[in-house]
């Protein structure tokens, strides 16, 4: 696990992002079609460039977090494998209902990414110095790697994300590993994404987001256009904003605490919230946590208890990365 | 007993969320967001995928954060200015530097 930590936050990592979901959506009124389930406004984004984004229940929870990528060809929707099932469903619906094809290519198709501060420089010598152009968010065609590459990042370092056909995958694997191999860039473990994110305050669905959140309580306020007339769930997210029963905030405790989940978060042996995610961060030195606290309380500055320890409300990111700093 | 006190943590709390949200009503009016202060999270991140602000925005913030907190912003300060809430822990930081 460290050893990731480590090559993600000095150097970099490649991880096999394949068993995620990969929807793609092609032809007239498929903008149309993924605009129609999505809570951001994709109307209001430009062609090469992802928006990353929400699929909400009607009553304002979080079914599955996107990314959104506008390719010159078509739509492609990604989303955790294990939110797969329902987001391909919602796809089809919403296609059958504007006559466009929804094809889920998760199988036809790999998904490899470089993650850390060296990814640039390793995506550059695989896919051609010109990749250096694509911005944050930004995506284009690479004929080098033969694939679709993306610009994204939910852990404040480089990302680069390589779309290719599945039967090119061990090619693919072989071309970045050996782009990398001056840098160390070794396999990554998915386990240590869901740490490596939170430092930064980007939230892991399956880990940081308990059943019947919404947006508005875990802080992903930007995944939403509060301004689009219409998305499922959006009722909910208008009069939800008004007055959250509880918001999303990082703990720094005080000392060390094993791993684990579903811990109380106290004032004065009260219970004002629940821990759902507690980690050590390498690069802090302390544990981190993140908590559903009843909103009133929800502050930068207030200390809790957790554990029996001090448990202070802290600002994100938690931490300026070596790709921030690099880059200045 | 570890942590505040419950009049302790309602008292911070209140100090924070007024000045999270008086910076929140000055960015709003400032760089002229499409957005109600309720519909910004206090850890959005500023720039890239979060409120999507540029490095024009970046000056446009820092001139609206002296003049209505009153404090003095050095480029090196800025490079700490990720989101809302690591403004607003700059903002208390100098005034309370200024007590």
């Amino acid at each position: 696990m460290n050893n990731t930590y480590q090559l993600v936050r000095q150097s970099a990592a490649l991880f096999d992002f394949s068993a995620d979901g990969r929807f793609f959506l092609q032809g007239a009124g498929a903008e149309e079609a993924v605009n129609a389930i999505i809570a951001a406004d994709l109307e209001t984004t430009r062609e090469l460039k992802a928006l990353n984004t929400l699929l909400l229940a009607e009553d304002g929870s979080i079914t599955a977090i996107l990314w959104v990528l506008k390719s010159e060809d078509g739509i492609w929707v990604l989303c955790d494998a294990k939110q797969r099932s329902i987001v391909g469903s919602a796809l089809n619906a919403a296609a059958l209902n504007h006559n466009v094809e929804c094809q889920d290519r998760t199988e036809s198709t790999t998904c490899l990414v470089i993650i850390g501060p060296a990814a640039q420089e390793i995506a550059m010598t695989a896919a051609g110095e010109d990749i250096i152009g694509i911005p944050y968010l930004g995506l284009e065609p690479n004929t080098q790697t033969n694939s679709l590459l993306c610009r994204l990042g939910y852990t404040g370092e480089f990302e680069y994300r390589f779309i290719t056909e599945r039967a090119r995958a061990s090619e693919l694997e072989n071309q970045l590993l050996t782009a990398g191999s001056s840098q160390g860039l070794e396999r990554g473990d998915l386990s240590v994404l869901p740490l490596l994110m939170l430092e930064m305050r980007s939230l892991d669905q399956n880990t940081h987001i308990p059943s019947g959140i919404s947006p508005i309580e875990a802080g992903l306020h930007w995944m939403v256009s509060f301004k689009k007339d219409a998305f499922p769930g959006r009722e909910a997210i208008m009069t939800r904003k008004i007055s959250p029963v509880e918001k999303a905030l990082i703990l720094i405790l005080d000392g060390d605490v094993a791993p684990t989940t579903d811990v109380p978060v106290l004032i004065e042996n009260n219970a004002v919230g629940r821990c759902v995610y507690l980690a050590q961060s390498p690069t802090l030195g302390k544990t981190i946590a993140l908590a559903y606290v009843q909103a009133d309380l929800a502050w930068v500055g207030v200390i809790f208890e957790v554990t029996g320890q001090d448990a202070r409300a802290v600002s994100a990111p938690l931490f300026i990365t070596k790709t921030v700093t690099a880059g200045r | 007993m570890a942590g505040m006190t419950i009049d302790q943590a309602q008292t911070r709390a209140k100090s924070r969320s007024e000045t999270t949200e008086r910076l929140k009503e000055v960015l709003i009016e400032r760089l002229m967001l499409p957005l109600e202060t309720n519909e910004i999270a206090d850890d959005s991140p500023l720039f890239g995928s979060g409120l999507g602000l540029d490095s024009v925005d970046a000056l446009e913030i820092v001139v609206a954060v002296e003049g209505e907190f009153n404090v003095s912003i050095t480029d090196e300060d800025m490079q700490a200015f990720r989101s809302i809430n690591t403004i607003v822990d700059f903002i208390e930081l100098k005034q309370e530097g200024s007590k």
